[in-house]
């Protein structure tokens, strides 16, 4: 799988609570009124998405993830995050 | 990934349950630990329009003087949500009943997830429409019965079905997601399929089934409201849910020991944990306590901790939590580490139409 190219960052209008100790984050969006809870993966991406380009998330996510880990399988982690933040309006894509 | 979540009861019980840990031997306790509150129910009122004869709350019309006022309330879910709250929960009495709630509500939800229980009598297409432009997550409606002689029986209200209807009506028009909670009683328990056919016809997401709870007024009509547990299992296992609308129920195998996420304030700013167990535990008043104080309360933590004598395994495994409702565990057994007599798996020959004595 690959993930959409250009930079990404977090979208307004979030209210984020971590909540470590269930190995989850907590995000609700009021543009449109819905509460997401991410995974460690999915958080991890979001936190990345600061304006950062897509190569880069990559690869400050695998940093973060392990060296040990498949890099496919990295890859494919990092675009199914992508693209669902993308499609629930959490994070969004800007010009790189 | 992520996936939007959504119950009456307890807003994170969609909560990995991969997390949840197997009963056995020895102590049990919830695997979930949180070291601030997620969601904040507030009890808004104890004034209503209706005169419901189970009403938890024992609402007059009349607002009481020591209710907290909208700038007490507004500097109090700034503090929570500083503190981390992301899901306030308004209920009552009726919310709407008071004529300063929407300025607390509009305050709240751009902030934070927000859903307000209601009996949707107050709520016409107008208000419908300005709940949807502030951005109300979710409306739930209590809607006793099928048929309006049921409901408004129960409601102590000729016409409130009727109002109600037009309420829901409004509200799913205006695009708000709008679900259903009905409190099984003898006096509905037999039209739960044609509420089901009901509430699909009417457009709504879901309906929370809600078993009733031996508070308030519903205490002094406990014998000729309350089913056995044999009646009650019976009317869920016989559910057939109609295409696209969601059932939730916290029966066997979806008793949730909710505790470890609740937070809840009364009407008058007492730190109570869940509205249910508003005549059982006060961990302090908001007003000179914060919400993350009370959160630490040594009654508070031992029942987050969810420590308890006996869980049901399929509970666990679907909840993530043990033991069942903290309420109806300690109404029946006068315990909080006792087993949730509503779990027909630790019943433990529990007649629930039966009170015992200190309750009454």
């Amino acid at each position: 799988m690959s993930y959409p190219t250009g930079c990404f960052r977090q979208a307004g209008g979030l209210r984020v609570r971590p909540v470590p100790e269930l190995e989850t984050c907590i995000v609700f969006t009021s543009r449109r009124p819905k509460l997401y809870m991410l995974n460690l993966a999915a958080w991890l991406v979001f936190e990345l998405c600061d304006g950062r380009g897509g190569e880069q998330i990559a690869a400050d996510y695998a940093a973060a993830a392990g060296a040990d880990r498949d890099a496919s399988a990295i890859r494919a982690e990092i675009g199914t995050a992508i693209e669902r933040l993308l499609g629930d309006g959490l994070i969004e894509h800007i010009a790189a | 990934m992520s996936g939007s979540i959504s119950h009456p009861l307890g807003i994170l019980s969609a909560l990995p349950s991969a997390q949840a840990t197997p009963a056995g031997a020895g102590a049990i306790a919830n695997p979930m630990r949180l070291d601030a509150p997620v969601k904040v129910t507030i009890c808004f009122t104890e004034s209503c329009n209706l005169d419901c004869t189970y009403c938890y709350a024992d609402c007059r019309p009349q607002r009481k003087a020591r209710e907290l006022t909208a700038p007490q309330w507004l500097e109090f879910i700034d503090r929570a949500l500083a503190d981390g709250v992301v899901c306030v929960y308004f209920e009552g009495g009726e919310p709407f009943h008071r004529p300063d709630f929407p300025q607390v509500l509009e305050a709240c939800t751009r902030r934070a997830f927000t859903m307000v229980r209601s009996n949707a009598t107050l709520i016409d297409r107008e208000r419908a429409d300005w709940l949807a432009s502030i951005g109300l997550g979710t409306l739930y409606v209590d809607l006793l019965g099928a048929r309006a002689e049921t409901h408004d029986a129960l409601t102590g209200t000729a016409g409130s079905h009727a109002r109600s209807l037009d309420g829901i009506r409004a509200a799913v028009e205006a695009g708000l997601d709008t679900q259903l909670l009905f409190i099984l009683n003898r006096r509905n328990a037999a039209e739960l399929p044609e509420y089901l056919t009901l509430a699909a016809s009417l457009g709504v997401s879901a309906v929370g089934i809600l078993r009733l709870y031996p508070l308030g007024r519903a205490k002094r009509r406990w014998g000729e409201l309350a089913l056995s547990l044999d009646e009650m299992m019976a009317a869920i296992e016989a559910i057939e849910a109609p295409e696209g609308l969601r059932i939730m129920q916290s029966w066997h195998p979806n008793d949730a020991n909710c505790c470890w996420q609740m937070a809840a304030v009364n009407a008058f700013g007492d730190s109570i944990g869940c509205a249910y167990l508003r005549e059982y535990v006060n961990y302090g008043n908001i007003l000179d306590t914060s919400l993350a104080e009370t959160w630490r309360h040594p009654l508070c933590r031992e029942l987050r901790s969810g420590r308890v004598e006996a869980s049901c395994g399929e509970c666990s495994d679907s909840q993530g939590s043990h033991g069942g409702c903290r309420s109806t565990a300690f109404a029946f057994h006068r315990r909080f580490d006792a087993p949730d007599p509503f779990d027909r798996t630790i019943n433990r020959g529990v007649d629930l139409r039966v009170l015992p004595d200190w309750l009454l």
